[in-house]
């Protein structure tokens, strides 16, 4: 009996390290963790000035040197890696825009991102000595206007907007004894209208399209003046006896009016026509229906004369004319090839038919530039 | 009585090794079959070409079926086909001929060799087809290579699966034509540059755009709609510019010059750059304190345009946008 304790005591003691030798893991469990961490303070944006430099970023890493890369995705900026840091080099900047990089350094699916800009030179542009603000006031006349332009970067671009058709570049010459200067002569049209009308003028560079100097264009309005009318001034070929006589034309009462015949007929359209004391080159005419419809035109054709006799065409309009009664109408400016003293109005159509046909206008003024 | 047990014995283990012989268990497997690798229409539309300077690669594929792998190698000799190209162009568009798809110009592909083998224990052989010259091909229509097994070169084949249509796509790094690519507006401007008739909108639509050659991209200019695209061809080609990507820009490494021109009639001016609207294509990372980046590809243009000689230009100042992840990029 005791024999067999012993021998299962032996026996016990023999298994028992087996027992523990077999709960021992048959895998590793202490792994050395890698890790590559580029702190806050080296993630901040990277100014360089205009000259460049060299700037660090910290990398706390137990990876090996080799184990992990740092990049730049431009040329102007390098990268070398060391143990701990990035050193990030930039030379100088010769151009006149800001440039910008990106740096990554990465350890396997990790990856920091450090941003990185570098000053350029400071560009100078200016229009008479301002960036912006100038403003040049020109006459209706046609003429041209000047600027001096300022700039140490290449004047490439004079934007003139789509919405301008009356101001165009005409030289660009160089400052004698400047390097920086030149001068930028614009052609600007005649005005024909009484409007006053502006243009802005941008000066741009592809060296830094981002840096603009600008300046403004105003060309004042035509100014006209009205043409005293006369009753032996005006006549017409169409009267009607009956009513309408012409010098109500310009009595200045809308309420009466001139009409052309109805009573009898003639085969050609009516008109009315005005003699001037003196030539002039183009005129802008005004004219007010009558304060009833029927007999309003709504196509006319606008001769001139020197003599009263040879007519040449100046305008047919035939859109855009009032229908309604006491509906005014003012013409564009209407310019001659040459002086004239005679004008004709006259009405190939009118609200109620075509020429011939009869027509009533309350009142009438022309106007010429003074 | 002893000679009775025994015969009878001997009767019962004859018929035990009787029913001990062999059966042909490989009745009830697969047999090995050369077939073409497709889907249930018999296209192969899985590949997509990238459009590079030197051309890219794709593959006509063909398998080989069975239970157990192949102690034999198997020959494959394939051959030029249109039967199911017919049949795909009249079941999918029956009379409306100019929607029909094509075959491939042989300019834009070459296939070294047709004949080929499956090699033993294997399972497929790739015949190469290197394209070339699909700057060529209108991203408008669908093309297709057609090819069958020539059943006078080839060993055992299903002949159901013998003939396939190979679809050629083609992407960039901008679009593709697998998929629908959209570009939305954001801080766009379209202006009409009529002083008489001002007019500014702000589109806030999105634009498809398809890809053209290795840099380039087809899109609509401004604001304009080319409607349903089955029957828009005209439209497209009347209302579209063409965006050529080109080098890195001085300034950014994620920006690249961006250069207009009009793809169809319409008269197009590419403007200066003007502030944001700096004629680049751009890699936009948006980064949160946080770390989060969030990606966009960017058109940003700046040009105006008209459809007819006698309307006014419209100035379009135009901000593309297209989300996409740079690990996981679609394109």
């Amino acid at each position: 009996m005791r024999k067999n304790i012993v021998l299962f005591g032996l026996i016990g003691v023999l298994v028992s390290p087996l027992g523990v030798i077999s709960c021992k893991p048959d895998y590793e469990t202490e792994f050395e963790v890698k890790t590559l961490i580029v702190p806050d303070k080296s993630l901040a944006p990277v100014f360089f000035p205009l000259e460049g430099g060299e700037a660090i970023a910290e990398v706390e890493t137990n990876v090996a040197l080799t184990g992990w890369s740092a990049s730049s995705n431009a040329t102007w900026l390098s990268v070398d890696k060391k143990e701990g840091k990035v050193i990030m080099s930039a030379g100088s900047n010769d151009t006149y825009a800001p440039r910008i990089a990106r740096v990554t350094i990465e350890y396997g699916h990790q990856a920091y991102y450090i941003n990185v800009s570098q000053t350029g030179k400071i560009p100078i542009l200016l229009v008479d000595g301002e960036r912006k603000g100038i403003v040049k006031s020109v006459s209706a006349a046609a003429t041209t206007v000047s600027v001096q332009v300022t700039s140490n970067i290449v004047l490439d671009h004079i934007l003139i907007p789509d919405t301008v058709d009356f101001v165009h570049v005409d030289a660009i010459t160089d400052v004698e004894g400047s390097m920086d200067e030149k001068t930028v002569t614009f052609k600007i049209d005649q005005n024909l209208s009484r409007n006053a009308r502006y243009s802005a003028v941008t000066f741009q560079s592809s060296d830094n399209y981002n840096h603009t100097a600008s300046f403004v264009i105003s060309q004042a309005g035509m100014i006209f003046a009205e043409i005293p009318l006369t009753e032996d001034m005006l006549s017409t070929n169409a009267q009607e006896p009956r009513e309408g006589p012409i010098k109500n034309l310009i009595d200045g009462n809308p309420g009466t009016y001139f009409h052309s015949a109805w009573s009898y007929s003639i085969g050609v359209p009516h008109f009315f026509q005005v003699t001037l004391n003196d030539p002039i080159e183009g005129c802008i005419f005004w004219y007010q229906n009558r304060n009833a419809s029927g007999g309003e035109p709504i196509d006319v054709l606008i001769q001139v004369s020197t003599d009263g006799e040879q007519w040449s065409d100046l305008s047919h309009i035939s859109a855009g004319l009032p229908r309604g009664s006491s509906s005014q109408y003012e013409s564009a400016y209407l310019a001659a090839d040459s002086p004239f003293t005679h004008f004709r109005f006259t009405v190939n159509k009118t609200s109620s038919g075509t020429a011939p046909r009869h027509f009533s206008i309350a009142e009438f003024r022309i106007y010429a530039p003074e | 009585m002893k000679n009775s047990i025994k015969k009878a014995c001997y009767s019962i283990l004859g018929i035990t090794m009787i029913a001990c012989n062999s059966y042909d268990f490989e009745q009830e497997q697969h047999r090995n079959e050369v077939y073409l690798l497709s889907n249930s229409n018999l296209v192969y539309d899985r590949q997509i070409a990238e459009l590079k300077q030197d051309g890219d690669t794709v593959y006509l594929v063909a398998g080989l079926s069975g239970t157990l792998k192949a102690d034999r190698p198997f020959k494959v000799a394939l051959m030029e086909a249109d039967s199911l190209f017919k049949a795909y162009n009249k079941s999918n568009y029956d009379i409306e001929t100019d929607r029909y798809a094509r075959l491939l110009p042989e300019e834009c592909y070459t296939i070294p060799s047709l004949e080929g083998q499956i090699p033993a224990g294997e399972t497929q052989v790739k015949f190469p087809v290197y394209l070339q010259n699909l700057d060529k091909l209108s991203p408008d229509s669908i093309y297709f290579l057609n090819y069958k097994i020539d059943p006078s070169k080839t060993d055992a084949f299903n002949p159901k699966k013998d003939e396939v249509l190979l679809r050629i796509f083609k992407e960039n790094d901008f679009s593709t034509t697998r998929r629908n690519i959209y570009y939305n507006y954001t801080t766009s401007f379209v202006t009409i540059l009529d002083k008489d008739n001002p007019l500014v909108r702000r589109p806030t639509s999105a634009n498809q755009v398809f890809p053209l050659g290795n840099s380039s991209v087809r899109m609509l200019a401004g604001d304009e709609e080319f409607g349903e695209y089955k029957t828009a061809l005209d439209r497209i080609s009347e209302r579209s510019i063409v965006v050529t990507m080109g080098e890195q820009t001085s300034k950014n490494p994620l920006a690249r010059h961006a250069t207009i021109e009009p793809y169809g009639t319409i008269d197009v001016i590419q403007l200066v750059p003007f502030e944001i609207y700096d004629n680049t294509f751009l890699i936009n990372i948006i980064s949160t304190p946080d770390g989060r980046s969030t990606y966009y590809k960017e058109f940003r243009l700046h040009y105006k345009y008209r459809l007819k000689g006698s309307d006014p230009y419209k100035e379009v100042k135009a901000i593309l946008r297209m989300e996409y992840s740079p690990r996981a990029d679609m394109l």
